[in-house]
């Protein structure tokens, strides 16, 4: 943050609060919000094999 | 209101002290709750004496787990989240009270936990998927544990914070209390994650909500379920780096190498929750890819690294120290009679080699489907949490008796000899259940003879053997827990005080000389180590998908 | 240094040459174990279905009833024995703690099986292939599978139901070929 002459990743290492909120963020996206978007998403029976099966 | 250590010279702060102390005797009561339970478990998974009744079976497994898995292992962490953050960096407890507040939740928590599942009221296993419905007041127990837990670890971002603002520590933590920071996000993402879940569940078991969906909470229980083992990894690694530079004064040959690695845990570690979903419906293979691949294995990759940086710590300190010799001088010459230095090493090696292989392949989408809750799981986490993060946590213990509680360690020689006793009883366990899983013997299964059911199951007549191990196994492990705990309470209880250095039974050695070795390579032993390793990890892998390939196709 | 922050310089430290080559090989060997999940999906024959849909436990249990009625050819300990059409949908049911029906399959034949839950999770594990799936409420779990070894299978519970979990064991029947499905002896239904 300070000191613009250190490397990025090392200031990427030292930077531990953006560390903290990149966790955070992917972990919210990548597993909790597409797994929830996943289920979201989950179709209904289809109608057409429920009146062949019931038959 | 600090004293200065007439060993390290560090400065501790008392209040901060206190608030250890006090976590860390419950880490211990928590565990014994646990190290009891285990071994009515395992004498009546093994048939020939099916000790408990049907009902206690199963409520003694929620009892274990939550305290195996939750209580033991947060409680142990917050202490260590209190010593990183203040006694390590010179720095104070802040807000000592709010820790006493956090505590307090905590206690409260376990307390209403333990009690509703002693009483009947929580027959539902740690895992407590819906629509299986326990007492709200274990959800509420279960709520209060998480918050305060959640407080506890807000104080280490807060001392980390004014450590830094006061000028206490520079712009680069030390490695061992930056590993916590990685340990203690992961805390965040998980007791926010179990909020998320125990807050409607709670709410639907009061009756105030009309249900939960049950594959919505799989997903976000796992979250917490999953992850708060993520923050043992974290923490254990810290330890292991910590330990290496008190046992052999050894410190990571290449810092850069050791924190991108702890990055990537930050990063990508808790999304592999996804182990757990990988033969459930409503989520889909990219998805299930992805997330159990750690986004193509950066974790993984995080993991080998500190499987490199750790061991190569020791062996530069080693050499550094004088022990040139050979491939594996420095290793035999290891202060092998420190019991923390030698829990360290068997945790490391089982971590690698039981835990971390079979995590890798009983979590990769396909293979799980000839694993997925059969008994190798549990296999696999008593190689991980239980002999990695237990066993690590025991160690480390032997430094804090001295340092923290100021007292001798007494009965020195068992000491020296628990974390065997432990580790091999454990990997036995490991390597029995491992064995068992894979002829298909399930977990959490009160009879697999199927006494009452319609049908029997032949299972392999080489399952009665891998009982006889695993039971083995068990008695060991439960010996050398028994006397980690008999040592830990009488030295802290009524052992004799340690007046100065000369009460160190175990070393703090010195930073090894700045010497330049000889040679293309820093760490050859190592760099031997973990080429088995790898080939071990080929091994197993290719027997897996070997053995997937023959079974029925599935589309 | 674990304790003390590390010295001035730690970053531009040049990586140790044995340790460079081992975050190499660790690296390849993770990106071959990632896209070995994804290649599978192409070349390999055992991938967990991806079709679900959602249904309500009553009706899953309606559609798993009228299945059994239509193509019931026995019974086995109270349990109906079913021979669904090759290629055809099979629908089970498990519920607290047990199996709705006993599947007869014919080898290297495809099977559409639709497996949901009439009350709480439930584990679907077929020994001795060891194949291990899950169950859940309100969801119907679509999965094909074509045998290849004729034989009696078991089909176990093995995610925690509740206490009475450890008696949840059912059965399925291959059989090398649609005819050995008239010589089976089982017994017949008394109410019709």
């Amino acid at each position: 943050m300070k000191s613009n002459d250190s490397p990025f990743f090392e200031r990427l290492i030292n930077n531990i609060w953006l560390l903290f909120v990149l966790g955070v963020l992917i972990y919210f996206i990548s597993y909790i919000g597409w797994g929830m978007y996943e289920i979201g998403s989950v179709p209904d029976f289809p109608d057409q094999l429920k009146q062949e099966t019931l038959k | 209101m600090f004293r200065t250590c007439d060993i390290t010279g560090l400065k501790v702060d008392l209040k901060g002290q206190s608030l250890i102390r006090i976590n860390a005797v419950l880490a211990v009561i928590t565990l014994l709750i646990a190290v009891v339970g285990a071994i009515l478990l395992i004498f009546t998974r093994w048939e020939e004496v099916h000790l408990l009744s049907q009902v206690w079976y199963y409520r003694i497994l929620t009892l274990h787990g939550i305290n195996a898995l939750i209580f033991w292992i947060v409680f142990f962490e917050i202490a260590g989240l209190y010593f990183g953050s203040t006694v390590v960096l010179n720095a104070r407890m802040v807000l000592p009270k709010v820790g006493w507040l956090a505590f307090a939740l905590m206690v409260a928590g376990f307390l209403l936990v333990d009690w509703n599942i002693m009483t009947g009221q929580a027959d539902v296993l740690m895992t407590s998927y819906v629509p299986l419905r326990a007492s709200p007041n274990f959800y509420l127990g279960i709520i209060l544990f998480a918050v305060g837990a959640l407080v506890a670890t807000s104080l280490f971002f807060v001392n980390i914070y004014y450590a830094k603002k006061e000028g206490k520590v520079g712009k680069t933590l030390p490695l061992f209390t930056y590993g916590l920071f990685v340990a203690a996000v992961i805390a965040v993402i998980t007791l926010t994650t179990g909020a998320i879940v125990y807050i409607p569940t709670y709410l639907w078991a009061l009756g105030l909500l009309g249900s939960v969906d049950p594959s919505w909470y799989r997903l976000v229980w796992w979250g917490l379920g999953h992850s708060s083992q993520q923050i043992n990894v974290a923490a254990m690694i810290s330890i292991w780096y910590l330990v290496s530079r008190l046992a052999v004064g050894g410190t990571s040959i290449n810092e850069k190498v050791s924190r991108g690695a702890f990055v990537l845990y930050i990063l990508f570690i808790c999304i592999a929750s996804a182990h757990h979903l990988l033969v459930d419906p409503a989520v889909n293979p990219a998805w299930k890819i992805w997330n159990t691949g750690y986004a193509m294995y950066l974790a993984v990759l995080a993991s080998m690294i500190h499987a490199f940086a750790v061991p190569s710590t020791i062996e530069s300190a080693q050499r550094r120290n004088g022990f040139t010799n050979g491939l594996f001088d420095w290793l035999k010459n290891s202060p092998w009679g420190n019991p923390a230095f030698s829990s360290v090493i068997i945790a490391i090696v089982g971590f690698g080699f039981l835990g971390g292989i079979t995590g890798v392949i009983f979590g990769m989408e396909q293979t799980n489907i000839i694993v997925h809750n059969t008994i190798g799981i549990t296999g696999h986490f008593k190689g991980t949490v239980v002999l990695g993060t237990s066993l690590t946590f025991m160690g480390i213990t032997y430094y804090l008796i001295p340092l923290i509680f100021r007292r001798k360690i007494v009965a020195f020689k068992l000491a020296q000899w628990q974390p065997w006793m432990f580790g091999i009883g454990i990997s036995l366990i490991s390597i029995g259940m491992m064995s068992l899983g894979f002829l298909g013997v399930p977990r959490r299964h009160y009879d697999t003879t199927f006494a009452g059911g319609p049908f029997t199951n032949e299972f392999n007549p080489l399952t009665g053997l891998l009982w006889i191990v695993t039971v083995l196994g068990g008695v060991l492990a439960f010996l050398g827990a028994l006397s980690w705990i008999l040592i830990v309470v009488f030295s802290v209880f009524f052992g004799p005080k340690v007046k100065g250095p000369e009460d160190m039974q175990l070393a703090i050695v010195a930073e090894a000389p700045a010497v330049h070795l000889k040679g293309k390579y820093e760490a050859p032993g190592t760099l031997i180590f973990a080429l088995v390793f790898m080939a071990t990890f080929v091994i197993f892998f290719y027997l897996n998908w070997k053995w997937l390939s023959v079974i029925w196709e599935i589309k | 240094m674990s304790l003390h922050a590390p010295a001035e310089g730690w970053y531009s430290k040049k990586v140790a040459s044995d340790e460079k080559w081992w975050v190499a090989l660790a690296a390849t060997v993770c990106l071959i174990t990632f896209f070995w999940m994804v290649i599978w999906h192409v070349y390999g024959k055992q991938n967990p279905g991806h079709q679900t849909y959602k249904i309500k436990e009553a009706e899953f249990m309606q559609l798993s009833e009228a299945f059994n009625k239509k193509h019931q050819i026995g019974e086995e300990n109270g349990i109906p024995v079913v021979a669904p059409p090759s290629n055809g949908d099979v629908f089970l049911t498990a519920q607290m703690w047990r199996w709705s029906s006993i599947p007869v399959l014919v080898k290297n034949e495809w099977y559409t099986f639709h497996l949901s839950s009439a009350d709480v999770c439930h584990g679907f594990s077929v020994q001795p292939i060891n194949m291990n799936f899950m169950v859940l409420p309100g969801y119907d779990y679509v999965l094909r599978f074509k045998p290849n070894a004729a034989g009696d299978y078991k089909m176990f519970c093995n995610e925690f139901c509740g206490i009475g979990h450890q008696t949840m064991i059912g059965k399925i029947i291959v059989v090398e070929t649609q005819e050995e499905i008239q010589n089976l002896k089982l017994t017949q239904p008394k109410n019709p």
